[in-house]
């Protein structure tokens, strides 16, 4: 049977019966909001697989719950959060990091490649270098701006979708956006990287 | 460098860092872990070890307790023999004596005549004492073992034979009183009944014949 026109609600009816093709069907429609949900948390490729993977099984055992107050959608992405939040908060998380710092260089390696597509040598050296250090200002940012400022830039989800994820509300989402976006000029502004006025 | 510029650079590597693309088996990875039982959590061992420890301690406590609150009981046997384990190590104190004898308060079918045998009632309760906790408590007849290996050897002291007074040695006879003389009776003779009282009783003399002599 095509899944193509079939909306989340009946998919969810129909996994709830025991089809696993329907949420199979769930999880190739979410999985990159999920995943980016997971990588904006934690940072890491590897770690945000296992997160959005579990986010998916907890939500399929989940599925009685689901009253459809809210999208399916937004219902996942809360479920896969939290279960970001776990893994970040977990010591084998903390170890790995500790242990082999390999995400970070992941990281370093994209941002060379973008940088490589500067107009000069010169110029390209300059952007990459302010690039890496606007990296820096993003990951030194507090958890409660960084998940906001990552989550509302990866254009995945909307204001609303990233207040329920975080348990917050909208204004309180959009000041720390803001607010984010603030802290990182200050520290670029420090560092010389831009005039001050 | 522009506000509007840095404000779209901060956006840009923003959205680099969550960038990126899940494995392309991620689905069949899900699909294939729905039958498999949920992987527990990595802190459960961290509680559940230390709680199934502290269950099973509690269970052994409660199925040890009926048998302790037994031996409780047994108290006063065991009790009795360490005291009487002290009284054997302790290097001062009253030694039980097994040579006192008893005579007892009615003459007996044999007469006064025989010898008595010492009373070692008390030494022959103490070694039945000792043997039954003995036989209760395996490890601590052990420990007794090796007091009584330490202490002195017994004293072997020959009873005490009192001969018996026969009672042809006591006099039969009775006690003769000699008579006592009867004591006259005093007679007194009355007052006159005038009570007439000599002459100068008042006027500060004394009579010396009327002071006793």
């Amino acid at each position: 049977m095509s899944t193509v026109c079939v909306s989340d609600a009946d998919l969810v009816a129909r996994a709830r019966q025991g089809d696993p093709a329907a949420f199979g069907e769930l999880v190739e429609r979410h999985r990159m909001a999920v995943y980016r949900a997971a990588l904006a948390a934690l940072g890491s490729h590897a770690d945000a697989e296992d997160a959005a993977q579990d986010a998916f099984l907890v939500a399929f055992r989940r599925l009685d719950t689901f009253r459809g107050d809210s999208s399916f959608k937004t219902w996942l992405l809360t479920i896969a959060w939290h279960q970001a939040i776990n893994h970040r908060r977990s010591l084998g998380r903390v170890w790995r990091r500790m242990v082999a710092p390999k995400d970070q260089e992941e990281m370093e390696s994209v941002l060379e490649n973008v940088a490589a597509a500067g107009p000069t040598p010169e110029g390209a050296t300059a952007h990459h270098e302010l690039r890496r250090e606007l990296e820096r200002a993003i990951r030194a940012l507090s958890p409660k701006l960084r998940d906001a400022l990552l989550l509302a830039q990866s254009g995945e989800y909307s204001y609303d979708e990233i207040g329920t994820m975080l348990g917050a509300p909208l204004g309180t989402i959009k000041w720390r956006v803001s607010e984010a976006r603030r802290v990182v000029r200050a520290r670029l502004q420090q560092r010389g990287y831009v005039d001050v006025r | 460098m522009s506000d509007e510029r840095l404000d779209r650079l901060i956006g840009d590597v923003a959205k680099q860092l969550t960038a990126g693309q899940p494995s392309s088996d991620f689905r069949a990875r899900v699909i294939a872990r729905l039958d498999r039982p949920p992987r527990r959590a990595w802190w459960t061992s961290w509680i559940a070890v230390p709680l199934s420890g502290m269950a099973v301690m509690l269970i052994a406590l409660g199925v040890a307790r009926p048998f302790m609150s037994r031996d409780r009981g047994a108290g006063p046997a065991s009790r009795k023999s360490n005291q009487a384990v002290k009284t054997e190590t302790a290097p001062v104190g009253p030694i039980p004596d097994t040579t006192t004898v008893r005579l007892p308060p009615s003459p007996p079918p044999g007469g006064f005549g025989e010898t008595r045998k010492p009373d070692t009632t008390y030494e022959r309760s103490q070694r039945g004492t000792r043997g039954a906790a003995g036989g209760r408590h395996g490890p601590s007849s052990g420990a007794a073992a090796e007091v009584a290996a330490l202490a002195p050897p017994p004293l072997h002291v020959p009873p005490l034979g009192v001969e018996a007074i026969g009672m042809d040695a006591l006099p039969t006879g009775s006690i003769a009183v000699p008579q006592l003389d009867a004591i006259a009776p005093i007679g007194i003779a009355p007052l006159p009944a005038d009570d007439a009282r000599p002459s100068g009783a008042n006027d500060g003399t004394i009579d010396d014949s009327r002071l006793p002599t």
